[in-house]
């Protein structure tokens, strides 16, 4: 395998990454403030990007003279709808369950998660639906790798948004109260934190970058597939897992390792195991250092 | 405040340090306990007191000093290694299980004490049958000793009221046949009646050998219950001497009792 | 919201010794005439049917020891049932076993390799458990798709000679019927008696406080790996039977919709519930064939909306578990007089 060929599955792997990445911060905001796994991010990832079919389907001929402005329409219209979703399965299926035992909500959250890509399958009967081309096809050769426009324009408005999260949870008040709630939610409460809301809002961020990330996969690869959530949403997870979850920086760093990883092993697996390298990934963290790359070590709370 | 260790205690605790990010939460403390003896442990709230019961129980790990339970150190040892060597607590918060009944929950209490394998319990062997027996008469003999007698075994331990939820969990833990119990704040809660009736009953638990180490607010337990008693304050030991010693030591009067014992 | 109210279970009143008999009388022969219908009913439809409602039936079982009694989300369970069908069919194709001799080394099996997944990540945190056995059961299925050799492929495995036993071929699922319910009594059996036993309330304490149950002196990660062991265990074994009655065996059965059903069985009939989860499996098997008319996946539609409406109403299932401790027990076991005032009691009886 040539030096060429490896630079360019790094620069693929760096772009697939930065939508993975963004996927993972729900996962990791959510259980960062309520230590809840929710499987949920991974159908409202798939809920984005089909929500982006439907909404490209109505642009019609608008989003092929506009493609930038048709893109733009989709990605907010779609990460609003989402978080509306998100809003919907954190009242009806999170909240209800605050102080239920630990199995509860995360029985209900795979509930949610099974609901909404079982109706997609049942709307969408199973078939593959196509995304529109957005930009030009014709790649650019920067050196000895090849990149698509889009390809560079999903991981620069990937990367902006999670630098974006970043500071809003590090500068805002919402992020404080974001950061107050992961340290301990009862002092957070007393301390004047509207909790439940602060909580919800968390859900509805995670979806909403999770449909802004399912726009994107479906622009870069032309097409969405009625369980991509239940696969990528285990990608995602892992990118979590891998960079530390409850981290919003080791999101980036685990959806990009993850991203280059997976890549990689279309050079040097057979095809039908290129999927594996991610459970393999993934439980070879959970085993060695559920931690996390940027993680620190947690012990399990009493 | 250093005591030497006499390797003949039954529970032996020198220079225990332990620091929560910068917070110093224990420093130096050191303190034996012998067989059949209850000792006090005493002191403000945040004094210590309960991180001191982590520490010999074995959820804080990260200490300085040691500790050692007839003659064997238990640092390393997980909380049901260290249960394994013959020390029971209760919590200050008491900690039954939701889902098993009174009797279940005594029965759970003995889980080192029953000698059946996963064979024994799956094809219900005479083994197993032989090892239930046993258990439910102790675990019956424990529920009357802790005053639990007349509670239908059935009941789920939830179900009980509180003074009868805290009383399980001494019988809990007593049927483990300890060689250290440690209370947490058993009497809270209770009225001066349930207290004068679970003094006895400590009382009777030292009575067979058992060494208790008790940690109550209500200094009328306390004072009537106890052989010695260890004051801690801010994380150190202030002063370790009989009821009669503590009550009248200036440094204690001084910085907790004032009033309670003046009265 | 009151319609929903009625959900939840209420307090009955008591009924009477004579209606309670006669309730027994009539769930014993209730339950002995449904388990009998394949052989009134006749045909190959209905044996089928039933055969499969009694494999997720031991499935539920064997999943309620995880979930039910231990309280551990297991999404990968039915990677077990793979290894359980895949062993089989090796062990029947290459090397010409029988049914019979293929079982244990299938039970055997399903335990090690759930003490090699369970090891590590039960060591570590109670929910990361969750994910880890989906990453497992992802990997099982795609090994079941690429491992040729060893699965077959996507075709999957076929063609092995007809089981037999004493000189007696099984080859109507009528035939097999037997011994499906045969494994599901004997696991109903194992579990019910596990969980009135020092293991089963070692689980029970693990799954309501760890804290107090490290503090009655149970080992918490060895309690919970048993609990992954000796569910799995169980669908190792329907796995093999499964494989033998449908004489193929190939990945489609192993997918993640298939572990899903597994956790809404347990968490529909009742947690810790045997007579629940076996329910349920009943409940399941129906509801997808009666719906296999329409797509597939409207049944998915339609066990991922109850599953939330009972964890969000009825959080105990459908047929609860009541843990006791009977009079039965205690008459059993007990002190002929049970000691009443603390002067009673001895140290060491």
């Amino acid at each position: 395998m040539s030096l060429q060929e490896l630079l360019q599955q790094i620069v693929n792997g760096l772009v697939v990454g930065s939508v993975y990445g963004l996927v993972a911060l729900g996962y990791t905001m959510v259980y960062g403030i309520v230590r809840l796994i929710n499987f949920a991010q991974g159908a409202l990832f798939e809920a984005g990007a089909y929500l982006g079919v439907a909404i490209f389907g109505l642009l019609g001929a608008f989003a092929t003279h506009q493609p930038l402005v048709g893109l733009l329409i989709a990605l907010v219209l779609s990460a609003l709808l989402t978080g509306g979703l998100a809003y919907v399965v954190e009242r009806v299926a999170y909240r209800p369950l605050r102080n239920a035992p630990p199995l509860a909500p995360l029985v209900s959250s795979l509930a949610t998660f099974f609901l909404i890509i079982s109706i997609i399958q049942v709307i969408t009967g199973a078939q593959p639906l196509n995304y529109p081309q957005v930009l030009s096809v014709t790649p650019w050769t920067i050196g000895p790798v090849t990149l698509a426009p889009t390809s560079l324009l999903i991981a620069v408005v990937a990367i902006l948004l999670m630098g974006g999260i970043h500071f809003y949870v590090q500068r805002t008040k919402m992020g404080k109260a974001m950061r107050a709630i992961a340290v301990n939610r009862n002092a957070a409460a007393l301390m004047g934190i509207n909790t439940t809301w602060v909580v919800t809002f968390t859900f509805m961020l995670g979806g909403a970058m999770a449909a802004v990330a399912g726009v994107l996969f479906g622009v870069e690869y032309g097409s969405v597939t009625y369980n991509m959530g239940e696969f990528y949403g285990l990608v995602a997870f892992t990118a979590a897992v891998l960079g530390g979850i409850g981290n919003v920086p080791g999101a980036l760093v685990g959806g990009l390792t993850v991203g280059v990883l997976s890549s990689f092993a279309t050079i040097f697996l057979p095809n039908q195991w290129q999927e594996a390298i991610v459970f393999a990934i993934l439980i070879l963290v959970l085993a060695l250092r559920p931690q996390g790359i940027l993680g620190e070590r947690v012990a399990e709370r009493a | 405040m250093t005591t030497a260790l006499t390797p003949e205690s039954l529970l032996a605790v020198s220079d225990v340090a332990v620091t929560f990010g910068g917070v110093q939460a224990l420093a130096d403390v050191s303190f034996n306990l012998e067989r059949g003896e209850i000792l006090g442990i005493i002191g403000p709230n945040g004094a210590g007191k309960t991180t001191l019961f982590n520490v010999v129980s074995g959820l804080v790990k990260d200490y300085q000093g040691s500790v050692a339970l007839g003659g064997i150190d238990l640092r390393g040892k997980s909380p049901q290694r260290i249960v394994g060597l013959g020390l029971r607590r209760t919590f200050q918060n008491v900690r039954l299980f939701k889902s098993l009944s009174v009797m279940d929950t005594v029965l759970a209490g003995q889980h080192l004490a029953i000698r059946e394998s996963v064979f024994d319990s799956a094809f219900r062997t005479r083994r197993y049958h032989r090892q239930e027996g046993i258990a439910v008469q102790r675990a019956q003999q424990a529920l009357a000793f802790v005053g639990l007698g007349h509670v239908a075994p059935g009941d789920m331990a939830a179900s009980l009221p509180y003074g009868g939820q805290r009383r399980l969990e001494i019988a809990r833990a007593l049927v483990g046949y300890p060689k250290v119990l440690m209370l947490d704040e058993p009497a809270a809660g209770m009225n001066a009646t349930e207290s004068r009736s679970l003094g006895t009953m400590i009382r009777r638990i030292a009575a067979t050998g058992i060494g208790v180490l008790l940690v109550e607010h209500d200094m009328r337990v306390i004072m009537s219950v106890c052989d010695r008693i260890v004051v801690l304050n801010f994380g150190r030991v202030i002063a370790q001497g009989t009821p009669e010693q503590i009550r009248s030591d200036p440094a204690v009067v001084r910085a907790y009792l004032g009033d309670e014992v003046g009265a | 919201m009151r319609a929903l109210t009625l959900l939840r279970a209420t307090r009955r009143p008591v009924p009477s010794a004579n209606t309670k008999r006669a309730l027994r009388v009539a769930l014993v022969l209730g339950t002995l005439g449904f388990a009998s219908a394949p052989y009134w009913l006749g045909g190959s439809y209905f044996p089928d049917i039933w055969i499969d409602m009694g494999l997720w039936a031991v499935i539920g079982v064997g999943l309620n020891v995880v979930i039910g009694f231990a309280g551990l989300l297991d999404l990968g369970y039915m990677a077990f049932y793979a290894i359980g069908g895949y062993v089989f069919a090796n062990a029947a194709l290459y090397h010409g076993f029988n049914l019979w001799e293929t079982l244990p080394v299938g039970a055997v099996i399903a335990l090690v390799s759930s003490a090699i997944i369970g090891f590590p990540t039960l060591r570590v945190r109670g929910d990361y458990l969750a994910i880890m056995t989906l990453g497992f059961g992802g990997i099982v299925y795609f090994a079941a798709q690429n491992l040729t050799a060893l699965t077959g492929g996507v075709n999957g495995l076929y063609g092995w000679k007809t089981p037999s036993l004493l000189g007696h071929p099984f080859i109507t699922p009528l035939d097999f019927y037997p011994f499906v319910l045969a494994l599901l009594v004997l696991a109903a059996l194992v579990t019910m008696h596990l969980r009135t036993s020092r293991i089963g309330r070692a689980w029970t304490c693990i799954k309501d406080d760890e804290i107090a149950a490290a503090a009655s002196g149970i080992a918490i990660v060895r309690y919970k790996l048993y609990a992954y062991m000796l569910g799995s265990v169980w669908a190792g074994l329907a796995g093999a039977l499964f494989a033998a009655k449908e004489a193929l065996i190939s990945p489609e059965s192993f997918t993640f919709d298939a572990s899903f059903f597994a956790v809404a069985i347990v968490v529909l009939g009742g947690m810790g519930s045997i007579s629940g989860v076996i329910v349920g499996g009943i409940f399941y098997v129906v509801i997808a064939e009666w719906l296999s008319a329409y797509t597939g996946t409207l049944s998915g539609v339609i066990f991922a909306a109850l599953l939330l409406l009972v964890v969000l109403l009825r959080p105990q299932g459908l047929i609860p578990y009541r843990p006791t401790f009977d009079r039965r027990r205690l008459r059993r076991y007990g002190l002929p007089e049970p000691p009443v005032a603390a002067d009673d009691y001895r140290l060491d009886p």
